[in-house]
């Protein structure tokens, strides 16, 4: 087969960084970035398949292809129709054995927006969520 | 100083509670209620774990948790089952961007010429992944993607001081970064702004021999028919000449792109 570089995903506007394998090699995990009102997106950690290399048929990505596996958090009081608005996700995901996932998050924004000039206490946590 | 992780109970290693925690329950209550609670339920956890997340990193003792091993099992209770009620159920993300973008492609709609070229012995900003059979080392630097041949780092050649030259992997002008080798080795995902210059993830498949098979500048493709090809390809893009599907075909081959590399373990 040749030596080709292909597309996993396929966003046009929301990027996506930092992928990790699946002990399986056929998905990764992914942390997907939302713009809001502020322009340092809010992660969530999207799946996505690894398409097959030998095969150009399933090379095709449809736009914004993937599985929402890790939501953002609504602050409290808040309507799901608010869930864009919301500037704080999670990111840095990656596999612990087949199904969980290890990811961060920041605990200190509780309120949907981020706040600049948090200093020392500007801590993250890590978070294990059983998938 | 250091702590000792192995005196410390459960909490105070960091470790959140299982699906047996009150933040877990919580979340198969009334949506408001779930929310407040799960909130307390957090920070009550949280707290804790910030403090001693900030006292480990001033210490240089950091923990992770280990994989289980084969046979581990996880609880059948999953925090995001059946009666989970996902904030995101209602947003169909359709909110930005507000009109289709123009189709472009970084790699092409940039009439200028590309002129970089560097020589370096150290980088910044570098992030960097291990072939897991191999040891062959993959980096970023400054949106190139470079393999360096385990034997680089052998004992034997730090002892006697040698250099290694990298070895160019993914060149041209999309910004390529954070290189990933699969489980087995046979492949490598990397981040991507090729295209229209929005980050994605690419996955390219990985030579079973390794760094000197990867070599987009390897003697063979620096033949100077190559290289005068290469210089007056590289003048059309910078003319603004629309791109040929063969000029395209070179392009991504001398980027690494694509290239009549056959692999033996696909």
């Amino acid at each position: 087969m040749p030596r080709t570089a292909v597309r996993v995903t396929n966003e046009t506007y929301n990027w996506v960084s930092d992928a990790h394998w699946h002990p399986s090699g056929t998905k990764i995990v992914a942390t997907k970035w939302y713009f809001s009102r502020r322009s340092l997106g809010a992660g969530e950690g999207w799946e996505y398949e690894v398409p097959a290399l030998h095969d150009p048929k399933q090379r095709r990505v449809e736009v914004n292809s993937g599985k929402r596996l890790v939501s953002r958090v609504l602050p409290l009081g808040w309507t799901k129709a608010g869930y864009s608005e919301q500037q704080i996700g999670h990111e840095q995901f990656s596999w612990l054995g087949n199904d969980t996932l290890v990811y961060s998050g920041n605990v200190k924004d509780v309120g949907g927006n981020f706040e600049y000039s948090k200093g020392i206490i500007h801590a993250y946590v890590l978070v294990v969520f059983y998938y | 100083m250091s702590l000792d992780i192995k005196q410390l109970s459960p909490l105070e290693r960091g470790e959140l509670p299982l699906a047996s925690a009150p933040s877990v329950k919580h979340r198969r209550g009334s949506a408001r209620g779930r929310l407040g609670s799960s909130l307390i339920a957090v920070l009550k956890y949280c707290i804790p774990t910030i403090h001693l997340v900030y006292v480990l990193s001033h210490n240089f003792v950091f923990t992770v948790p280990r994989p289980p091993g084969l046979n581990a099992t996880y609880p059948s209770v999953s925090p995001f089952g059946a009666n989970y009620d996902d904030p995101a159920s209602e947003f169909n993300d359709d909110v930005f961007p507000l009109l289709p973008h123009d189709p472009w492609d970084i790699s092409t709609d940039f009439p200028y010429p590309r002129t970089l070229a560097y020589d370096v012995g150290e980088g910044t900003w570098l992030r960097l992944d291990v072939h897991p059979i191999s040891g062959d080392i993959v980096f970023d630097m400054a949106g190139d993607i470079y393999c360096l041949p385990a034997y680089s780092y052998s004992e034997a050649s730090l002892t006697n001081g040698g250099k290694t030259r990298a070895v160019p992997v993914l060149t041209g002008v999309p910004h390529d970064t954070d290189p990933s080798f699969s489980p087995e080795g046979n492949r490598l995902t990397f981040r991507s702004d090729a295209g229209l210059g929005v980050d994605n993830i690419w996955v390219m498949p990985w030579a079973a021999s390794g760094c000197s098979e990867m070599d987009v500048r390897s003697p063979s493709a620096m033949t100077a028919e190559a290289i005068s090809q290469r210089v007056h390809d590289a003048s059309l893009l910078a003319q603004g000449v629309r791109e040929t599907e063969e000029r395209r075909l070179r392009r991504l081959s001398e980027e690494g792109r694509l290239a009549g590399l056959c692999l033996d373990n696909m």
